[in-house]
């Protein structure tokens, strides 16, 4: 008992440690946060509403990156790094270019369909084409085709762990380890599943689906950890705030619906038809429609009231995301790609090795190594990723059923030798038998199972083709006018 | 008027390719996402790096031709050592060449125990041959060619002699055996002596902060304590098993360590010296030399069993197992003056050198990789009590001798406290509770 009251003593002094100079350090660095910020005044009144209002008054390199591309090949989905933008046409069109330099780094035409494109580690970017997800070099080199991912439509990707994720027409989701190259798993979701979306906070994939319905995944279990009935008609879009507190989504009924995931209920709402939507570091979030996307600021807290700035593309909006750590908001449309500043919308103090972006390039190849070697387990992606780390606070007795289920299983895993008889005869030639025995047993259940599956799919295909005779003579049996009725 | 922010970053690059380029590190934790499983996973990381790079073992010294029977490294000189050995054989060496810088027939059998003076001036040695010889250190390294050199003194004793020891502060040194003598530097016959009971004693050290108190263990299994001034002992505590070995904690010089044939190290506060204070239970063989670091927050213990332990100075368990396949029976263990090297001399005519934190890279470290190795060592401290990391971090390589017999102790112990706890339980009021260990390991107290 003393040693308890000891250990648990250490334990409480060592939390009080941490986190008291987590409270120091966050005071410090806001003294000391660098200015990477303007300020800019207007002599007018009125609230910003549009960028001609206010674009003269922007500094210069703000309005250099006002980009208006004109495209040719379809609408265009979107991926945006704070270095890169990604552009993976609907016809095949595939461009990469560094958007801050000015730079275009690869385009090439892959000739069929591609459904969506994302940024993956070390400045490559993989791409959902209507065969396969191939993955492409910086040059567009390409890298590696999956094949078990069969006409993927939706593609996230959580950084920590190095893991793709792909989503299919069907509602597979297969999660797929990009340093290894293996499947960690795969499983069905919903079969009408309409957007995919990650928590950046705790890792977390959320899928919603036509039937209003938002369903939480992680790759160790089959089934969804969470869902919430969100919509009466289906979700078209959503996102997570930056903390992981905070879920944003539009439904096809026309409104936008601000969750707070910690108690799973409803915070505001707003009458609002939107097909896309992005949430910028600083909470503000924009919703598109149609060619107009509008911006509110203070979303999270619950103020969706009054817009704070409204945006109008050349043409119908496809995909809409917030560059990071910059005040500027990236749309790609059906004949181009539009960049336009918001301002006070991405968070100005960046961590160097949070972003590989932003760090040169012997900074950058050190965060590569340290990437790899601190590559999380998938098994670690849970709801409450805060605990990891943290005293296990559960009964003793469900600990205890635990480790009793996994020294049974490890018993049952483990392959029982035949003892040698040393009492009494022990020929070889017994044993060899006994062995072959039992080779021959294991043997005839394969057997057996193989020809019960066999049988039970020449069963299946009888019973297909009888059916498909029976209609056949039906129709010959038929008139033309009670044809047509069938049909339609 | 309408105020608001832009972020513009051109002036972040660098003007030079000279400058170096700014890191900016941002602690709200909202810019650090799954910060809790990416730490864990640095933790687990560390602890599995520090067992890739331990690499204890840094060499050895050979050219003894017998079994080497004690050693010492030199306090005030980071590079010398010397060792005696079973043929009344002396050599210092200069650990850093590994060679050999004086060679001396010192003695005619074996030399049971060596010791520098406080300064470094003089250096003692004992023999089976009942001869103490009393070299100046200075003319042996100037004189290092002639392996017939003379000692400054040579004194001679009546009984058999065990090891000595060098008063810390006086010219006198102290010598175990039949009797326990004090001799000083002019005098040709001990100017002391002390006896009590008729049993001879093995191992003697002087006190590192009273000059006047000198701490034995005879062959009667007991620990005595001699005051010089007083001219007799002053208590002595008879334990179950004989001590081989004895060391002061120079920090805190009211405790010593004795290592027992018991295979357990047990610490003492002289002042109470009824009971241990600590006992350190890991080796499976008797202790056959035990020597302090000079943090004294550790010390070392080379064993019968061919292994040496490093301990923490409050802890029941070794925080750390060297052993070799070629090493045999560890015959004295000694620590380098900066605390940063462990000298084992063996039976196999080796002196081996070992490092104390197994996988601390010798030799000059830049500053960022001080504040890396800094910052993974605070993490396994957090995460030390952590299953995972734990077992990990515990994991030691073991001969196979070893673990069989540690897991055969295992089963004894085990053994045991069940029989007690059936004994509580099925004979209550009868049963009486057996004392505590600590009272367990000590037979008598005699003042």
């Amino acid at each position: 008992m003393a040693k308890d009251k000891i250990l648990s003593a250490k334990l409480k002094q060592q939390e009080f440690k941490t986190k008291s100079t987590q409270l120091k350090t966050q005071k410090i660095a806001q003294l000391l946060e660098p200015q990477f910020q303007q300020s800019v005044e207007i002599d007018d009144e009125r609230p910003l509403l549009k960028i001609s209002n206010f674009k003269e008054y922007l500094p210069e390199e703000n309005v250099q990156n006002i980009i208006n591309l004109k495209l040719k090949q379809g609408p265009y989905k979107l991926s945006v790094t704070p270095q890169t933008t990604y552009l993976a046409g609907e016809s095949g069109h595939i461009a990469a270019f560094n958007w801050r330099h000015k730079q275009l780094e690869c385009e090439f035409d892959v000739k069929e369909k591609c459904y969506d494109i994302i940024s993956i580690a070390q400045r490559n970017f993989a791409v959902a084409q209507k065969s396969s997800i191939y993955i492409y070099d910086p040059k567009g080199v390409e890298v590696h085709k999956i094949r078990e991912c069969k006409q993927a439509t939706k593609l996230e990707y959580l950084p920590y762990h190095f893991l793709l994720a792909a989503l299919n027409q069907n509602g597979q989701l297969t999660y797929q380890d990009i340093t290894q190259g293996k499947i960690i798993s795969t499983y069905r979701t919903t079969p009408s599943s309409l957007c995919l979306k990650q928590n950046n906070n705790n890792a977390i994939l959320g899928i919603g689906d036509q039937m209003g319905v938002v369903r939480m995944y992680a790759p160790n279990t089959g089934t969804s950890l969470t869902s919430m009935l969100c919509h009466k008609g289906g979700v078209m879009s959503m996102t997570f705030s930056r903390d992981g507190n905070h879920l944003i989504t539009t439904g096809s009924e026309g409104t936008i619906k601000v969750w707070d995931l910690r108690t799973q209920k409803l915070q505001s709402q707003v009458a609002v038809n939107a097909t896309n939507l992005a949430l910028s570091d600083k909470g503000i979030l924009a919703a598109g429609r149609g060619t107009d996307v509008v911006m509110w600021k203070n979303c999270l807290i619950g103020d969706l009231k009054t817009p704070y700035l409204r945006y109008k593309a050349s043409s119908m909006i496809c995909d809409i995301d917030f560059i990071k750590h910059e005040d500027y908001l990236a749309m790609s449309t059906f004949d181009s790609y539009e960049q336009t500043v918001v301002p006070e919308s991405g968070e100005p103090f960046f961590d160097t090795y949070e972003q590989p972006e932003l760090q040169n390039k012997k900074q950058r190849l050190e965060t590569n190594v340290r990437q790899l070697v601190e590559k999380l387990p998938p098994e670690s992606i849970s709801l409450q990723s805060h605990r990891i780390g943290t005293i296990d606070r559960t009964s003793k007795m469900i600990i205890e059923k635990e480790q009793k289920r996994q020294i049974e299983e490890q018993a049952s895993k483990k392959i029982k030798k035949q003892k040698k008889k040393m009492r009494g005869r022990n020929k070889i030639g017994k044993r060899e038998k006994l062995k072959e025995l039992e080779r021959d047993q294991k043997q005839q259940v394969k057997w057996q199972e193989m020809l019960s599956d066999a049988l039970r799919v020449k069963r299946a295909e009888k019973e297909k083709k009888k059916f498909e005779t029976k209609l056949l003579d039906r129709l010959e049996q038929m008139s033309s006018k009670e044809f047509i009725r069938v049909v339609s | 008027m309408v105020k608001f922010n832009t972020i513009c970053r051109s002036g972040q690059e660098r003007s030079t390719n000279a400058d170096i380029t700014k890191v900016y590190r941002n602690p709200n934790p909202k810019v650090h996402p799954l910060a809790h499983a990416r730490e864990y996973q640095r933790a687990l990381v560390a602890t599995k790096v520090e067992k890739i790079y331990a690499q204890p073992f840094l060499g050895a010294l050979n050219g003894h031709s017998d079994g080497v029977s004690c050693i010492e490294a030199c306090r005030f000189n980071l590079s010398k050592l010397v060792s005696g050995s079973y043929d009344g054989e002396i050599r210092i060496w200069d650990i850093p060449s590994r060679r050999t810088l004086v060679q001396l027939n010192a003695h005619q059998q074996m030399v049971k125990g060596v010791s520098f003076s406080r300064d470094g001036m003089r250096v003692v040695s004992s023999g089976e041959d009942k001869t103490i010889n009393l070299y100046d250190f200075p003319q042996l390294l100037e004189q290092s060619n002639n392996t017939f050199q003379e000692p400054l003194m040579r004194y001679l004793s009546k009984g058999t002699l065990g090891n000595v020891d060098h008063n810390y502060q006086l010219s006198q040194f102290a010598t175990a055996g039949q009797v326990v003598q004090v001799w000083d530097y002019e005098r040709p016959k001990p100017i002391m002596k002390f006896q009590w009971g008729v049993d001879s004693v093995s191992c003697v050290k002087y006190s590192p902060a009273d000059s006047n108190l000198i701490c034995g263990t005879s062959m009667d299994r007991c620990v005595i304590l001699y005051d010089v001034r007083a001219e007799s002992a002053i208590h002595k505590v008879a334990m179950l098993n004989k001590s081989q070995c004895l060391a002061w904690n120079p920090i805190e010089p009211l405790n010593i360590v004795i290592g027992n044939d018991d295979s357990n190290c047990y610490t003492y506060d002289i002042r109470k010296i009824e009971q241990p204070t600590m006992i350190h239970k890991d080796h499976i063989s008797a202790v056959m030399s035990v020597a302090f670091s000079s943090s004294g927050r550790e010390f070392v213990s080379g064993s019968f069993d061919r292994t040496i332990r490093i301990f923490p100075f409050n802890k029941g368990y070794s925080r750390e197992v060297y052993h070799g396949q070629r090493m045999q029976q560890v015959n004295s263990v000694s620590f380098s003056a900066d605390a940063q090297f462990v000298y084992s001399g063996s039976n196999d005519m080796n002196i081996r050198i070992w490092k104390v934190n197994a996988s601390q890279k010798v030799g000059t470290i830049n500053q960022r990789e001080v504040n890396a190795t800094n910052y993974r060592q605070a993490l396994k401290e957090k995460f030390k009590y952590n299953p995972e990391i734990k077992r990990i971090a515990k994991h030691r390589h073991l001969p196979k001798y070893l673990m069989n017999k540690k897991k055969q102790r295992q089963e004894m112990k085990e053994s045991k406290n069940r029989k007690q706890r059936n004994a509580e339980l099925n004979n209550p009021g009868q049963y009486e509770a057996p004392k505590p260990e600590k009272q367990q390991r000590v037979e008598q107290f005699i003042q």
